[in-house]
This record gives structure tokens, sequence and C-alpha cells, in this order.
């Protein structure tokens, strides 16, 4: 008996051990045995693969000795080394390489957003809250910056304010008679300016969605309590917005960080300088080392930013629980105001949709820019035979050349646009239904850090990574399928937001019906889910697409012989300097992403704001 | 605590891949270099006929270079030898990025290779054997020492360039006056802190122009030249960026701010050659500065070498001995380049290149491990010097 | 406390074909309870929040006291936030980023109230509804019940001389909605307050008002104390709305046997109507509670319903049902053919437009 008992304590102690990873193991089996939990595992693996290693490579290139670099560092090829960061963080130029371009990119960013904010919300409440003439079709017009790409404002800007400190062609206000000051024509201010036009879909998108769907009560409440619309304005309406503000904020953040051509183009002339200006200058002479360093600083911004959103909006997860049936939002009327706020809307359709395409289209008519005699007008450059231009005689419409490329954007993008759409979904539907919450945030986590690379940085990551086979994975480079993949990876942070939100909206119940019902899975998704969301899934194809019909950062480095996209096609016309037709060509880019958008709205009612996850 | 714990497993994640990555890169060794597989040697005899003849039993070939007109030549090359070639543009930073990348992988695509970077080709790809150079033995004669390690294909003049319409002759008539109040915000051409070209002429200038340099500075100014800098060229760079320069994005549109018409007073230019052809394609008027003391333009070197891992040597051989031909480089040699086979005569161009052959300044090859050392130096330099 | 008065008050929402209020003509009494009833979409809402000046009418005039504060004529109108009405809403439209407290004080805060007056109010107003332990919650932290005392404090605090409330009960459970229904009847007696009071719910008005508006259609059927609504009902509409079960009626040239019966009875009385109405309560199964005129049905019992304190009995003639109530249990089991009885006084008439028939409550 006495000898029995420590056996016996020992035996239940091991029981009890045994009971608790009997339960673990029981728990992880039943995880498991839930599909999300084996779609999660697996999209993990995919985006690791395709998200997180060129990130971490690129990021490693900051610390490691590239090739070349040997003499320089004392050390060789691939050892890890300080010496980029000190080049970057102290050194003589790192005033001018790093500080001062930092200094300008948080003013550049912080300036246009607060203008963005400033134009972006009035209006959203013009377009969702009041009786706004023409304000359905205003909601679709004032997206349209969105889809033209940012440097055409940076064209129309130099076109119309260009003076005489870059020389060359007259810009049309000298051509009136009028010299633009340099404040004007180049640097910090017409950089903001045009940010902010490129912004200003996002907070309308993201606002009006959010204004939509408050209750028109919260404001009638204080109205009853003899708030004046100020009070009510400032008190209760900005305040429940903020939640979508900072959402856009955020977004447009990391934008501003990582948009390249538009600084280029109008700060150099005036010496301005910002991180991507720094970052491509470092790139293009080869320094990987320096570019790893700098992408890193523009990577933690954006991550700060995004941080920050993440915390206002854990905290203003209490915004959202508005009980009981809520009447449709009523619009306020604008009385005599009406015809003041329409003239201000249709001006800033004017100065944000209608300025840069009519220029950027004008200069696809005009042979000599500002010339604007008639005989100097033309459509040689979209459907003429036989020009002098050596390389291309035809005119844009008629070239053969011009329509291969089309194509091979539309398929390509079109594709791209569609995985990444339907993984979105997935993200969305791991989040929602994984049994292990980590899982879906992991997930939430990788696939918005695309949006915090700059393209090029991202590009150049996935040339060094995937000219190499990897395990089992081939070397895709030299394949149309690395541009698809990139084009997808680079994609993911719209999609996976867009899928989470509507995964979240659609809730459990449909599926858990269906499950009742001894559905399985696959049935499941086949006839509840994924009907269910198929306009979920347009939207978030139609971001997707709209930024890759337009992107070039991406394809430019990795593009393949035999695949040439439009942006390729617009980036050799202007190596020859053939301005007009490469114009042309951004006209039809401009003209794909409208029409493909406003064929996806049409077919499967789908809209840009879900596909923001808005 | 458990907020954090996403962010842990993406750090986890990442870090493994990262480490994953990392060895697999470590492990990849270039390929061995090349056996001498066929005929033609670089310095015995060399028979063309039979290098044809071996090429054309190869598969097709791929060939990178900077400029479009590559797709023409390749596709010209394969109506000559019936061997099929595709030209692809691709830019020099990129081009030796696929390069290597090709190379680690035993993945090649590019079979020929043609550089403008001489620079980084000579410290990164020769030296790691991912690709080399070979010229031609029939046409070693011809190609100048400064010009055959590594094989350039051609030189890339570009010219101090000025208005024609304002002006009746260049207003520049030495290159030190280009750093004066006169010219203050009046020079245009491309930013060099991001044009690796640049940052290598530089380098150059203090290599092989101290003399001239110093001279033209005397003839300008009357005077010795006295300079805290290391150089005469540096000095010259330090004021040239100190004065405003107009900065464009290429020299298309230095092209334009120099050559468009209508203006009052329009700034010189440091202009490519081919861009001369502007002249009667958009009407703008463009003159080269002759008779700039000590020097009108200067010329950058662009290289050709093959693929060390190529499943087509000779195919490549060929191409490269093509490429030295009259016939097979007349496609780039048209609008201005010049060829480094000097036997070649430069056909007529916009330019006039042929007329001042001897008044641009010469790259050297001499130069390329301290241009390839001293990037960052000019850089820095003309960075410090412009703010 | 103010007087309101509608003088041939219409509405029509734009998009709309007919008016959502027509030609409504309505005095509110000072400090007086009003429920307006009437069944969903009839438009008491509307009328509501044109008192309040949410919505403005398109035909007539509105008056506060001695302020005309709509009048299409004279093209006079008064924004909201310039009444000084009190609104409850149905779904309380608290706002969910302030808390309790902010949320409470924002109508002294609007009046620009010294910041101690403005806690005095809004402790007061908590007090009085007995949430003060709730004040620095968020309105996502609050039970149904809670939000509802919240909203009505939000209103309270800002002292309103009348206070509008539109179906503020609807969103709880049985309940809160009788606790809550007496909390009302302790408001109004406590602040004296005028009380406009929509419901679609006739225990509601019943137990709440002074007087109740039954509307339909946009227009109003009926103004009148509960009591008189329920036992004089101006016609067939309000006697069919007003009770649970409903009102029996009988429709003249009806086919069945109790429809025969009913017709030889009006003749027999010369009466010319075209319906007539009794009540579950007055179709008595016992002849000796029957006056002496009364109507005799011949039902059969088809079902018993217990309620808890009472019952219902299910009668049927063959073709169509009849409902009674009563007190006590009844002395009847399913299927036995019955005599049932409704006392004359009892028996509510309508004419062809379904108004209610005068010459018969004259005699009696
Ligand atoms: N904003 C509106 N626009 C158009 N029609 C409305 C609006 N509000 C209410 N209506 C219509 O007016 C009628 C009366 O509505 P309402 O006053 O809300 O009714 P109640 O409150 O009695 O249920 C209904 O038919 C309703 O559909
Ligand atoms: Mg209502």
């Amino acid at each position: 008996m006495a000898v029995d008992t420590p056996e016996r304590e020992r035996s239940t102690s091991r029981e009890h051990l045994a009971i608790r990873t009997g339960t673990l193991h029981y728990r992880a089996k039943v995880a498991l045995r839930h599909p999300a939990t084996l779609i999660g595992l697996v999209l993990i693996a995919l985006f690791g693969y395709l998200i997180v290693a060129p990130v971490i490579s690129l990021l490693l290139s900051g610390l490691q000795v590239g090739f070349g670099d040997e003499a320089k560092t004392g050390a060789a090829a691939g050892d890890f080394t300080g010496y980029y960061l000190e080049r970057v963080f102290d050194s003589p130029v790192s005033s001018i390489i790093f500080y001062g371009p930092l200094l300008n990119t948080l003013l550049v960013a912080g300036s246009s957003i607060l203008l963005a904010l400033a134009i972006g919300v009035p209006v959203a409440w013009l377009l969702s809250r009041t009786d706004l003439p023409g304000r359905r079709w205003f909601s679709g017009a004032l997206i349209i910056p969105y889809m033209l790409p940012a440097w055409t404002f940076a064209l129309a800007w130099t076109t119309i304010f260009k003076n005489r400190s870059s020389a060359g062609q007259l810009g049309w206000m000298e051509a009136i008679g009028w010299e633009p000051p340099n404040w004007l024509a180049y640097g910090p201010l017409p950089i903001v300016v045009i940010f902010a036009l490129h912004f200003i879909p996002f907070v309308i998108l993201l606002v009006t969605n959010a204004m939509k769907n408050l209750p028109g009560e919260l404001d009638e409440a204080a109205k009853m309590l003899g708030a004046t619309p100020w009070t009510r304005w400032r008190r209760i309406t900005l305040p429940l917005m903020r939640p979508a503000v900072l959402s856009a904020a955020t977004l447009m953040f990391a934008k501003a960080i990582g948009e390249f051509g538009v600084a280029y183009v109008l700060g150099m002339p005036a010496g301005f300088q910002v991180l991507s200006t720094t970052l491509y200058q470092s790139i293009s002479t080869q320094q990987a080392g320096v570019a790893g360093v700098i992408a890193a600083v523009m990577v933690g911004l954006g991550a700060i930013s995004l941080m920050v959103d993440i915390r206002f909006l854990r905290e203003a997860r209490r915004f959202t629980t508005l009980s009981g049936r809520s009447g449709a939002s009523r619009s306020a009327s604008l009385g005599r105001w009406r015809g003041v706020a329409w003239g201000a809307t249709a001006g800033l359709f004017f100065v944000s949709v209608i300025v840069p395409l009519g220029t950027l289209l004008l200069s696809t008519l005009m042979r000599i820019p500002g010339n604007f005699s008639a005989s100097n007008f033309t459509l040689d450059y979209w459907i003429g035979h036989d020009l002098p231009t050596a390389g291309f005689t035809s005119g844009v419409l008629v070239s053969a050349q011009t329509w291969a490329a089309a194509w091979n954007t539309i398929w390509m993008v079109g594709l791209a646009a569609g995985i990444t759409g339907i993984l979105g979904l997935l993200v969305g539907y791991v989040v929602v239904r994984c049994p292990v919450p980590r899982l879906g945030n992991t997930l939430r986590v990788i696939t918005f850090m695309p949006y915090l690379v700059p393209g090029i940085a991202f590009a150049v990551a996935y040339l060094s990574l995937f000219a190499v086979p990897r395990g089992p994975i081939p070397a895709l480079y030299g394949t149309a399928a690395i541009l698809i993949l990139i084009m997808v990876a680079d994609e993911m942070p719209f999609a996976s937001r867009a899928g989470v939100s509507a995964m979240m909206q659609l809730g459990n119940e449909p599926e858990e019906a269906a499950q009742s019902l001894g559905a399985r899975w696959s049935r499941r998704m086949r006839t509840i889910v994924i009907p269910l969301q198929r306009s979920a899934l347009a939207s978030a194809t139609l971001l997707p697409f709209i930024s890759g019909v337009q992107g070039l950062s991406l394809v430019i480095i990795l593009a393949t012989p035999g695949t040439q996209l439009l942006t390729t096609l617009s980036m050799t016309l202007i190596d020859f300097g053939y301005t007009h037709a490469a114009n042309a060509v951004v006209v039809v880019i401009c003209a794909i992403a409208l029409l493909g958008s406003w064929a996806t709205q049409r077919l499967f009612r789908s809209n840009l704001a879900a596909g923001l996850g808005g | 605590m458990k907020k954090h714990q996403p962010h842990r497993i993406a750090a986890i994640t990442g870090l493994a891949l990262g480490a994953l990555l990392l060895s697999s890169c470590a492990g990849s060794a270039p390929a061995a270099p090349p056996e001498e597989q066929a005929a033609g040697d670089s310095t015995g005899d060399f028979n063309l006929q039979e290098l044809v003849t071996a090429a054309q039993a190869e598969g097709p070939i791929t060939v990178y270079d900077s400029t479009s007109k590559i797709e023409t030549m390749a596709e010209e090359f394969t109506e000559k030898y019936g061997i099929e070639a595709t030209g692809v543009k691709v830019d020099a930073a990129e081009a030796i990025e696929k390069v290597t990348r090709e190379a680690q992988a035993g993945n090649v695509v590019g079979d020929v290779v043609a550089i403008s970077d001489l620079p980084a080709l000579k410290n990164q790809l020769l030296p790691n054997s991912f690709v080399y150079s070979w010229v031609p033995g029939d046409l070693a004669e011809s190609i100048p020492e400064s010009m055959s390690d590594p094989l350039v294909m051609i030189t890339d003049p570009s010219f101090f360039a000025y208005n024609t319409e304002v002006h009746d002759t260049c207003p520049a008539s030495n290159i030190w006056d280009l750093t004066t109040e006169e010219f203050t915000g009046k020079l245009a051409f491309q930013d060099p802190v991001g044009d690796n070209g640049y940052l290598d002429w530089f380098s150059q200038l203090e290599g092989f122009g101290e003399e001239e340099l110093r001279t033209a500075y005397r003839q300008a100014f009357g005077e010795e030249l006295e300079t805290d800098q290391d150089s005469a060229a540096a000095e010259w760079v330090a004021r040239l960026a100190a004065n405003n320069p107009i900065l464009t994005k290429s020299s298309e549109e230095a092209s334009e701010a120099v050559g468009a018409t209508g203006q009052e007073d329009p700034p010189m230019g440091l202009i490519s050659s081919a861009k001369f052809r502007n002249i009667d394609e958009k009407g703008y008027t463009l003159g080269v500065c002759e008779g700039l003391s000590p020097w009108v333009g200067k010329t950058a070197p662009k290289g050709i070498t093959i693929a060390t891992g190529t499943d087509s040597p000779n195919a490549a051989k060929l191409f490269v001995h093509y490429a030295l031909t009259a016939e097979g480089i007349a496609p780039q040699i048209n609008d201005g380049k010049i060829s480094s086979n000097t036997d070649i005569t430069q056909p007529a161009d916009p330019a006039n290149v042929g007329a001042h052959l001897d008044a641009l300044f010469q790259f050297d090859n001499a130069g390329l491990d301290t241009d390839w050392a001293n990037r960052e130096k000019w850089q820095d330099l003309w960075r410090t010097a412009s703010n | 406390m103010l007087r309101i008065s509608l003088e041939g008050v219409g509405k029509t929402y734009p998009g709309n074909e007919r008016p959502s209020v027509d030609g409504v003509d309505l005095e509110v009494q000072p400090g007086e309870f009003l429920c307006l009833l009437g069944p969903s979409g009839c438009g008491k809402s509307t009328t509501l929040r044109m008192i309040a000046g949410l919505e403005h009418p398109d035909t007539g005039r509105i008056t506060l006291g001695e302020r005309v504060v709509d009048d299409v004529a004279a093209g006079t109108r008064l924004d909201a936030e310039r009444r000084g009405l009190g609104l409850v809403f149905q779904n309380y439209a608290l706002w969910p980023h302030l808390t309790v407290r902010e949320n409470v004080e924002f109508g002294p805060a609007v009046q620009k109230l010294p910041r101690a007056e403005r806690r005095d109010r809004a402790h007061e107003a908590l007090a009085t509804l007995a949430i003060s332990e709730l004040a620095e919650r968020y309105p996502s932290a609050l039970s149904g019940g809670q939000q509802q005392r919240v909203a009505i404090a939000r209103t309270l605090a800002a002292r309103p001389q009348i206070m509008l409330l539109d179906e503020p009960l609807s969103n709880l459970d049985a309940r809160l909605r009788l606790e809550m229904r007496a909390e009302f009847q302790r408001l109004h007696r406590q602040t004296g307050n005028t009380m406009v009071f929509v419901t679609h719910d006739q225990f509601e008005a019943m137990t709440l008002a002074t007087r109740i508006v039954v509307m339909d259609q946009g227009r109003i059927q009926q103004v009148g104390t509960p009591l008189e609504i329920y036992n004089r009902p101006a016609n067939r509409f309000v006697a069919q709305f007003m009770g649970n079960p409903p009102i029996n009626i009988l429709e003249r040239g009806e086919p069945g046997a109790a429809a025969q019966r009913i017709e030889s009875w009006f003749e027999a009385r010369g009466l010319d109507v075209a319906s007539a109405g009794i009540r579950p309560e007055d179709l008595r199964l016992q002849p000796q509670l029957a006056g002496p005129d009364a109507l005799d049905l011949q039902l059969e019992v088809s079902a018993l319903l217990p309620t808890g304190g009472s019952w219902i009995i299910e009668l049927g003639d063959g073709t169509r049902r009849f409902f009674a109530t009563s007190q006590q249990r009844p002395e009847v089991t399913c299927g036995q053919r019955i005599t049932a009885w409704a006392a004359s006084q009892h028996i509510h008439l309508f004419d062809r437009a379904g108004m209610r028939h005068q010459p018969l409550e004259v005699a009696a």
C-alpha cells in the first residue's frame, strides 16, 4: 500500500498531463479540421513566398555587402556590414540624401493629406448627404483622378506652369504672357497640390461610404437640441467620420511616401528631393545597399502610420454599435447654397479630371506644344500612316504594336486582378472563419506589407529572388508568370481589406445554415459563399485592375521579351523622344482603366469603396 | 500580450524564409568559366566561316542592349545568318541585375550582353565570370587598345550644344566659361546624381583630362588654377554643380531645353548625338558648340560581352563579330554613335559626329577600376557642391 | 407649456404620389399627453417630424404657442434647432462617440450654459431616470432599456417645453415596455410637459394618453379620450383598429346564419345601416346578462383559449368566426351549440360610408 502511493500520484499527474496535452491535441485537430485553417496555412506559405521573402531580401540588402562593394566595405560580398547604414544616417551627405528628403517627404505627405481631407471630406458630405444637383454623376466622375496615372497631373502642371528655369518649350502661362514664379512652377507646392488631387478619390470613396451608413437621426438629434449646422458638423458628423478619415489618411500616407514620378518631375528643377527620389537615384546607380536602407525607412514610416490607424480603429470599434432600425438618412437641403456647392464640385471635377486629361489629349493633337493655331492640330499621332518618326511610323490607333500591347495589358492585368480578388476573399474567409485568430491576423499584416514598399524597390527584390529556382519553384524570371505574381502581390493590400470587410458583412450565418443542412465545405463555398460574394469579388478585382493597368515601376524592371505592355510601350516611345505617341498610349491606358471599371461596376454592381475595404 | 502574437508569427515566418533565401543565395556558385568550345580564338587564327557554321548549329540567342535599336539589329542578324536572335532593350542597371541572377541560377536568358556601365561590367560581371569579353581575331587590329578589355562595341558621344535660332555661334568658347555667372542656370543636362555615365565621365576627366583642364583654365582666366579639390576636374565639377544647372530626366529633355524654338534666352546643353535628329523631327534649332576648349563633348562607351553560361557560345560570338562590322552596327551608328572598329567610316548624321571625332574627350578603359571605386565620391561632390 | 396647433397641414414627400399627411387639423393642449395612434405608414412620424421642424409641410400652418413656425401660405419656416422642442427617436440616436454624460450635456452645452450648470442639469436628468451610475459609459456598452433612458435624459436635460416621442418603446421587450410606460407617466406628472407620443400600439396609447388621435392614410380619424375612442369609435376603421381580439363586424348582405339574423334584427328596428360591430367582451354567453332588447345569435363553440386571467372563446356559424371574451371560466365545451347575446346599446352601427350611425344612440 505504502509503496503504491507515489506510483499512483505520479500516474495521476501523468494522466493530468496526458489530459492536458490531449485537449491541446484535440484542439489542434479540431482547428486543423476546419478548412479555413488549412487555407490559412496555405495562404501564409504563399504570401511568405510572394511578399515576406522579397521584403526581407530588400531590407537585408541594406545590411549585407553587395557585389562590387568589397573594396569599399573591406568585407566579402554577402557579409554583414554597417557601411550602408553609416552612409545614410551618419555621413557628410546624410543630410542631403536622407534627412532633408525625409523632412520633405513628411512635409509633402502631411500637407497633401490635409489638403485632400480639407477638400475631400466636404465633397463627400455634399455627395452623400445633400441635394447637390447631379450628385450621382459626380460620385462617379470625381473618382476618375484615381484612374489617371499620377504623373499625368505632373505633365499637365509643367505644360501649363513651367517657366524659364527649365527652358525649352514655352509653358501655356508663359505663352499668354505671364511667367509663373518658381514656387508655383516647381517644388513642394505643385507636388502637394497634385498629390491632393490624386488622393481626393480615396477620401471621397471612404468617407461617402461611411456617411451613407451613418443614421440620419444622429444629426437630427443634435438639431433638436438646438445645435447649429456648424456645431453638428464639428461635434457629431466629423468625429463619427474619424475612422473612415483615418483609414483614408493611412492609405494616402503610404502612397505619398512611395510615389516617385511626380516628385521627380516637379521636384528636380527646384532641387527638391524626397525619399523616393533618392531611392530612385540609388537604384539607378546600383547602390543596392543604400537603396535597402532608404527603403527600410520608407517601410518603417508606412508601418507606423498603419499602427496608428489600427490603434484608432480599435478605439473606434465602439463607434459601430448603433442598435435598432435606423431611418433612411435624409439629405440636407442646401437652399441658396446649392449653386455655390455645385460650382465648387464642378470646379474640382474640372481641375482634377478635365485639366490633366485635356492637357494629355491636347498634347497628342498638337504638333508643337503651346501653339494653338489651327494648322498645328493633327490626328496623325492617332491615325496617321508613314510618319517621319522612324521607330513608330503609324498612329497609335492603327499601329499593330499598340493593339498587341493593349491585349497583353488586358489579359495579364485582368488575370492578375482576378487572382488577387479571389485571394483577397480567401484572406477574408480565413480572418472571419478560422478558429485560430492569429492565422487571420498574420495574414492581414503580411498582405498589407506590399503597400508600404515602393514599387521599384519591390520589383528589384523580385528580380533578385525569382531569377533562380527556390526549392520546388522554378526560376520565374523570363516568364509572364513573374509579372503576374508581382502584380498580385503588389495589389494584395486592397484586395485583402476588401475581402475581410465583405466576409465580415456576410457573417457566419449563411454558411452555417448550409452546414446545418449537411452541406460539405466545397458545396457551401460553391453554392452559398461565392455566389453571395460575387459583387464583393468584382469590387476586390476592380482596384487591382485599375492600378495594374497604369502601373509602371513593377513591369519596367520585370518585363520580358515579347510581353510588351502599354506602359512599357509608352516608356519605349518616350525613350525615342516620341512624346506625342507616348502620351496617346497613356490616353489609351486611361481609357482602358475607365472602361474596365465602368463595365465591372455595371455588370457586377460592385463599387470602388468596397474595393478599398471601406 | 495577445495582441503582439500575430506580429511575432509574421516575424518568425519572415526570418525563416529569409534564412532560407540567404543560404540558397550563398550556395549558388557562378557557372564554370568557358572552355574554348569551337572556332575562333581571340588571338590565333580566326576563321569566320567556321564560326558561322558552328553558330548555325546552335539554338536561338537573346541580346540585351540599352537601346531599342537592338531589336532591328537582331532581326537583321537573323536575316543574314538564319540564326534566330531576339533583341531586348534593358537598361544598364537592370542588365547587371538580370545577368547576375541569371548566371547564379544557371538560367541564362541574355546570351549577348551589351552594357553601357563598363565599370560595373569590369568589377561585377567579369570577375565573377558571369560574362566574358571576346575580341574577334580578324578585327583585333582595328580596335584601339583602350577599348578591347573589356571589348567596347560603340561609344556614345554627347556634345555641348547651343540654340542656333538665337545664337550665330556658340556663346561659350571654353568649358570653364560654363562655370561663370554668365551661365548660371543656363546649362541643361541629365541629372548626374542618378546616372552612372556622368559620374564615370567626371572620374575619367580626373584621370585623363587633368592637363587639358588646367590649360583651358589658363586660357579662360589667364591664371593658374588653384584649388582645394583633388584635381582640376573636381574643381570644374564643383563649380558646375554650384552654378545651378538645369537638370533634366533625360537627354531628350535637355535637347528640348536647348533647341526648342521661340526662346529668348535659351540655355546651352550637353546632349547625346542621337538627339540632334530632333532638328528634323521636331524642328529644334541645335548646333554643336564647335571650337569649345578643350573638348566639344564627351563619349560614353558601351561594352559587349558573352554570357558564360550560354548554350549558344558560337552564335553569341558571331553576333559580337557582327556588331563590330559596318553592316551590323549601322542601326546604332547611323544616329551618331561611334563604332570601336576604327576601320568603319562614320556615316553622316545630324550632329556631324565624323567631323568632331578628334575634339571629343575619349573614354579610356584603363580608368574603369578608379571610376567604379569613386562613384560615391563624385556623387557626394556633386550633391554637396550644388546644395 | 405651450399649445401646438396644426391647421390643414399636409405633406407629400418628393417622388411620392400620395400625401403622407393630408390636411391635418389638430390642437394639442398645454400639459396634455397626446398619443398619435395608427397603423404603420399612416403618417404619424411625418406629423411629429413636422411639429419638430425636421420636415416642413407643403400645405397648412403650424403654431407653437403664439409663434407661427410653419406657414406655407406666408412662407414662414423655422428650422428645428430654433424651436426648442425635445424629440426622442425610435432608435434612440445616441452618439456613439460620446459618453452618456457627454450625450446628456450636449443640449445644455449648445444652450451655452455655464459648465457647472450643465453638469447639474445632466446629473439631474440622469438621476430622474435612475441611470446616474452609467454616466461615464459609452452607448455601445448599454442595454436597450438603458439606451432608451439615456435618450430621454438627453432630451430632458435641455428642458424643452414640449417633448415629442416617436415610438420610443417599440425596440424594447415586453417587460421593459411596461416599466417604461410607467416611467413616462411619472415623467409627465413630474415635469408637467406637453407630450406628443407616437405609437402603433393601442395599449400604450390607452394607458398613457390623456387624449388619443387615431390616424389612417394621412388623415385624422378620431380625436378623443381613450375611453371615448374605445367606446364610441367614430368610424369602422377606429372600431376595428382598437381592441384585441378585434371587434366582430357583421356586414349587411353577408352569407351565413348570423348575417341573416342581424338582417332581420335591423329590419325589425327599421335601421338603415351597412354594418354592425360587437366587441368580444360584449358578446355574452348567458342570456341573463343581456338586456331585453338584446340580439341573439346561434353559434357553435370551436375553440377555448385561456389567456391567464380571462378566456377567449372562438365561435362560428358555419361560414365565419366570432370572438367572445369572458372574465370567468366559460361553462361551455368545444363543439357545443349555444346562443350568444349582445345588448343593443353595445352594438355599434355604421353607415355605408363606414361612419358611426347616430340615430340609435339618440334613441338609446
Ligand atoms: N423620407 C421619405 N421619403 C418618401 N416617403 C416617405 C418618407 N418618409 C415617410 N415616407 C412615406 O410616408 C408615409 C408615412 O410615413 P411615416 O410618417 O413614417 O409613417 P408612420 O410613422 O406612421 O409609420 C409612408 O407611406 C412612408 O412610406
Ligand atoms: Mg414611424
